[in-house]
């Protein structure tokens, strides 16, 4: 099940919503929770529902061994072997199709292909049991003492399948003690209308347009088509997913968690360094906290363990070349950046900066797109390059432009921060703090009914990132 | 955005109010006292508060971020200390309001959005839901039944969301706002363009040839035949694409959606081998016709989206000349003369009853029998017509400009009878259906109400010519026309069909056979069904 269906929306939520404020403990309030997560995971894969309670289980239990050896011996070997245990079903599930391939294609081989399923969600949930096994290990979180809490950290349905990769450490106090203030119910009824806007009303449409230009082969594309379908690609992800982790923030929110914002307008950044501290952070810092500072490098353990975060970025995404091309491609651009320093970057004029990046940006979500393999990706990259000798220009895009203006004017206008400016007056002006909330509220109204009205025409369009 | 997400505690206004009150009183009894006593220093009758709630209610609510209150100095004894305290005393009134509106904006918000959430679980839940959608001219999800293995398998809980969206309440009205809402996208009045689905430039397929290199791709939508010369040995560089659907790739252009066309002369050499083998088999007794109707890509694309569809013409012509001693029948020619008639639908992928005729006047001329002018029928209109076309792209132009479906009976004697797809089962049955209780979308079904049976119409023809067309839809609207030309007709669906194509056609005594299908059939795959009852 995804949010973005009216089954989730108009009868899931509500459901859990009532059962929820039905009770007042919070024990009371967690068991409604758990049912209901597990139930979410159900509707959407009900043959892996084991695996998210397995994990709960043994990961649960490798953290109390942590905290109750902490700092001997046998604290490492839990850590280890809840490692070995977490990342090793990821592999196993989600590339071991694609090593054997590779190896057949490398060395001849004709090992058989197994085809195995990918469970809902795997990549996010086992990212947040590792962060959470690390915590315990680092001293940075006490483990969980009740298992029932730990499954709702594990299953929360809100972020299970598509995060953010909320650690432990941020949801620890709320797990345990949260009231559900009018502010609470007021912010996440709003995020679950701009996120569900995002996905449905720009996200979706702009998912035809990218489909008609990136949808065929590159050789057939002119330059400007394909840079037209990759913008749109990138202005789609973001919509797509930003519009998830609002929507997970504000239903969590709901129930009372806080957890810490997924995207900050990406878009908007000065160089690439930046872009990745506003996209999908909580996998960056993730990378970033548990994996740039692995001391496997030696003295170029900045270089290596850039690389070896980018790789697995890349990598972390999907079973393709493409992905881990794209890791590596953006690793590439950050070491640069890093090579040029921060004073150098600053005196490269602020306009020619927006245009590198996001000229880097763009091509880093066609290489993103291509998952049909290296050909796909070199005829795209040579159509880009105006190489493809199909022309510049076509009947098909100006006719594009002119079919969707208002739709590709709304996605480039929410792409800045909006909502800033009406904020800092709110915060001055009673008066027009009413007439501003009450303008908000309108039209938070007006998109959740037309998101509503377009869902009857979209029950079956996931959204992007629950394939990761 | 929403970038304050700390952790706060749950937030009491009323204290709060009264926390800022006090301090207001306090101010006042300084005030007070200074008005009283100027030359002596007030003093607090109560310990002054060292700090403002920590309350810092959320960006997105639009609420301020009040700033923390230092501790209280001495009570006032200068102008500065009274206009400090003015001051104090006005950020108390601010905060005050702001927290007050802002509580009743998250109020506000809640009854609002939750409303919409509630009454719509409401509307879901007690609404009729429908069982049909005329727009998309299918039967809507039914209950799933449930049982132990469904719910474990995950089957239950997949069908049962999907009974839920696809039997919304008012689904129909929902359609029409969607055709609305999508039309606000971008510039997309009647006058614009607009494209849906899958449409890309066509790669040129190209021939060999001698002396020249020559592409099969010509510019259409001139309304003439292209004059262009190919040649029949086709070279593959790469594996056969899939064959484009009807409806896979939409151009809009003047209220007329338009079905891309792909194209194929590989296909199509294997379309003519199979008629080729039809012939061989039935011998020289039965004359074996191929009429590929062209649709209304042909005629009404303009030609500056030539590069984004496959020439039709160029695929006839290639068929055709890979015929042998099949009779082929120029529908295109027939339907170029007429293109400023009704003779495709602006709605619907198929010809019009009016542009059959003339493909059916053309078989007649081919097949040397007698035809009858339009007025030997009676013509019906119906308004409001709104085909297949509409339910692909669910264009609010289209869903304004319905058309009109006009189609002919003929005046001459005959009966018809329905089979089954296997031959039995016979069954009286209608050439021309009643229209009366169908759906706009439907109306194309007039042609003895689809496709799935076998129909054999009797004649007052006595010229014991027996005539058994094969088809996709396309050929139901020829069989009105050919009553006053053959004594006996049989109408045969190859996508429908249980038995040996050919040995049926011996059995009834075929004189004459039809291979009556648009271009996306015979280079498509639905030719690849020609063989299939050919062999089976």
């Amino acid at each position: 099940m995804v949010f973005s269906r009216l089954f989730f929306i108009y009868l899931f939520f509500p459901i859990c919503f009532l059962c929820y404020f039905a009770t007042k403990k919070t024990s009371y309030r967690n068991a409604v929770l758990i049912v209901f997560s597990l139930l979410f995971y159900a509707c959407g894969d009900i043959s892996f529902l084991w695996l998210v309670v397995a994990s709960a289980l043994v990961n649960f239990v490798l953290g109390r061994g942590i905290d109750k050896f902490r700092d001997k011996a046998p604290a490492k070997a839990f850590l280890a072997l809840g490692l070995v245990l977490n990342l090793g079903t990821l592999v196993g599930f989600k590339y071991t199709g694609f090593f054997i391939e590779n190896l057949n294609n490398w060395f001849s081989l004709s090992i058989p292909v197994p085809d195995l399923p990918l469970p809902l969600g795997i990549s996010f949930f086992t990212f947040r049991t590792v962060s959470y096994l690390i915590d315990c290990a680092w001293g940075k979180v006490k483990a969980e003492r009740n298992f029932f809490t730990f499954l709702l950290y594990v299953s929360f349905f809100p972020i299970t399948i598509s995060g953010p990769i909320a650690r432990y450490e941020t949801m620890q106090a709320d797990l345990h003690q949260r009231r559900v203030s009018a502010d609470d119910l007021s912010i996440g009824f709003g995020r679950i209308a701009v996120g569900l806007s995002k996905k449905v009303i720009l996200a979706d449409r702009l998912s035809g347009i990218v489909d008609q230009f990136l949808g065929n082969d590159f050789t057939t594309q002119t330059t400007l088509g394909v840079w037209y379908g990759v913008i749109l690609y990138a202005l789609q992800m973001y919509f797509d997913f930003s519009g998830y982790s609002d929507m997970a923030i504000g239903i969590a929110r709901i129930f009372g968690f806080h957890l810490d914002e997924n995207f900050r307008h990406p878009f908007l950044c000065k160089d690439i360094t930046e872009f990745w501290q506003r996209w999908h952070i909580s996998l960056g810092t993730f990378f970033r906290d548990y994996l740039l500072y692995v001391p496997l490098f030696g003295k170029r353990r900045k270089i290596g363990g850039l690389l070896l975060v980018w790789f697995c970025t890349g990598l972390w995404h999907g079973a393709s070349w493409n992905y881990i091309i794209w890791g590596i491609y953006y690793g590439l651009f950050l070491m640069l950046e890093m090579g040029i320093g921060k004073k150098g970057m600053k005196k490269i004029p602020a306009v020619l900066r927006h245009l590198c990046n996001k000229i880097v940006i763009i091509v880093g979500f066609g290489i993103f797109y291509c998952t049909g393999g290296i050909d796909q990706l070199g005829d795209m990259l040579l159509a880009m390059a105006g190489q493809n000798g199909t022309g510049w220009l076509d009947t098909m895009l100006v006719t594009s432009v002119q079919n969707n203006l208002f739709l590709l004017m709304a996605a480039l206008l929410c792409c800045f921060p909006l909502l800033e400016l009406p904020k800092k007056i709110m915060a001055k002006n009673p008066a027009a703090n009413v007439a501003l909330s009450v303008t908000g509220t309108v039209l938070a109204a007006g998109l959740l009914v037309i998101s509503s009205i377009l869902m009857v025409d979209a029950t079956n369009t996931p959204f992007l990132y629950t394939k990761f | 955005m929403d970038e304050n997400n700390k952790p706060q505690s749950d937030f009491d206004l009323d204290a709060a109010l009264a926390e800022k009150f006090q301090q207001v009183q306090q101010d006042a009894n300084r005030l007070r006292a200074m008005n009283d006593n100027t030359d002596t220093p007030a003093s607090s009758p109560v310990p002054e508060p060292t700090e403002v709630p920590q309350e810092q209610p959320e960006p997105e609510t639009g609420s301020p971020a009040p700033e923390p209150e230092s501790p209280e100095e001495p009570a006032a004894t200068t102008k500065e200390d009274k206009a400090a305290a003015k001051e104090r005393k006005a950020r108390y009134k601010l905060k005050r309001q702001l927290l007050i509106t802002n509580r009743i904006g998250a109020v506000v918000r809640i009854f609002a959005i939750g409303t919409i959430i509630f009454g719509g679980s409401i509307f879901l839940l007690v609404g009729t839901r429908p069982t049909e959608s005329a727009e998309e001219n299918r039967k809507l999800a039914t209950p799933p039944g449930f049982s132990l293995e469904a719910l474990g398998s995950g089957d239950y809980v997949k069908d049962l969301m999907h009974y839920y969206e696809d039997t919304v309440p008012g689904r129909s009205s929902f359609k029409h706002m969607i055709s609305k809402l999508e039309s606000y996208q971008g510039l997309q009045g009647e006058d614009k363009v607009q494209f849906y689905g899958n449409i890309a430039p066509v790669k040129k397929e190209e021939t060999a040839d001698a002396d020249s290199r020559t592409t099969t791709t010509a510019p259409v939508a001139s309304g003439n035949r292209s004059t262009e010369t190919t040649t029949a040995t086709t070279i593959v560089t790469e594996p056969e694409p899939d064959p484009v659907e009807i409806g896979d790739g939409i151009v809009l252009v003047d209220k007329r959606a338009i079905s891309i066309y792909g194209g194929s002369f590989s296909r199509g050499e294997k379309y003519a081998a199979t008629l080729n083998e039809y012939k061989k088999q039935l011998g020289s007794k039965v004359n074996v016709y191929s009429l590929v109707a062209p649709t209304a890509v042909s005629f009404y694309l303009p030609d500056s989206y030539a590069g984004y569809t496959g020439s039709e013409p160029d695929n006839i012509d290639h068929i055709d000349e890979n015929l042998k001693d099949v009779k082929a029948v120029d529908a295109y020619a027939a339907l170029a003369a007429h293109t400023d008639e009704d003779i495709y639908a602006r709605t619907d992928h198929h010809w019009l009853p009016l542009g059959a005729y003339y493909a059916a006047e053309a078989f007649a001329k081919t097949a040397n029998v007698s035809f009858a002018p339009l007025s030997g029928y009676t013509k019906t209109t119906l308004s409001g017509y709104l085909g297949s076309m509409y339910t692909f792209t669910k264009s609010a132009v289209l869903q304004e400009n319905p058309e009109d479906f006009t189609y002919y009976t003929p005046h001459n004697q005959y009966t018809t009878q329905y089979y089954d797809t296997n031959f039995t089962n016979e069954r009286d049955g209608k050439l021309l259906i009643s229209l009366d209780n169908v759906e706009p979308v439907s109306w194309y079904l007039v042609f003895m109400g689809g496709d799935e049976k076998i129909t054999h119409v009797k004649t007052d023809v006595t010229n014991k010519r027996t005539l058994v067309i094969v088809k996709d839809s396309y050929g139901n609207a020829l069989v009105p026309y050919l009553t006053q030309s053959f004594s006996d007709i049989y109408v045969i669906d190859m996508r429908y069909f249980d038995l040996n194509a050919v040995s049926f056609m011996q059995q009834v005594g075929a004189t004459d056979v039809l291979f009556a299908m648009n271009t996306f059939s015979a280079t498509g795959g639905n030719s690849e069904c020609l063989e299939t009852i050919r062999t089976q």
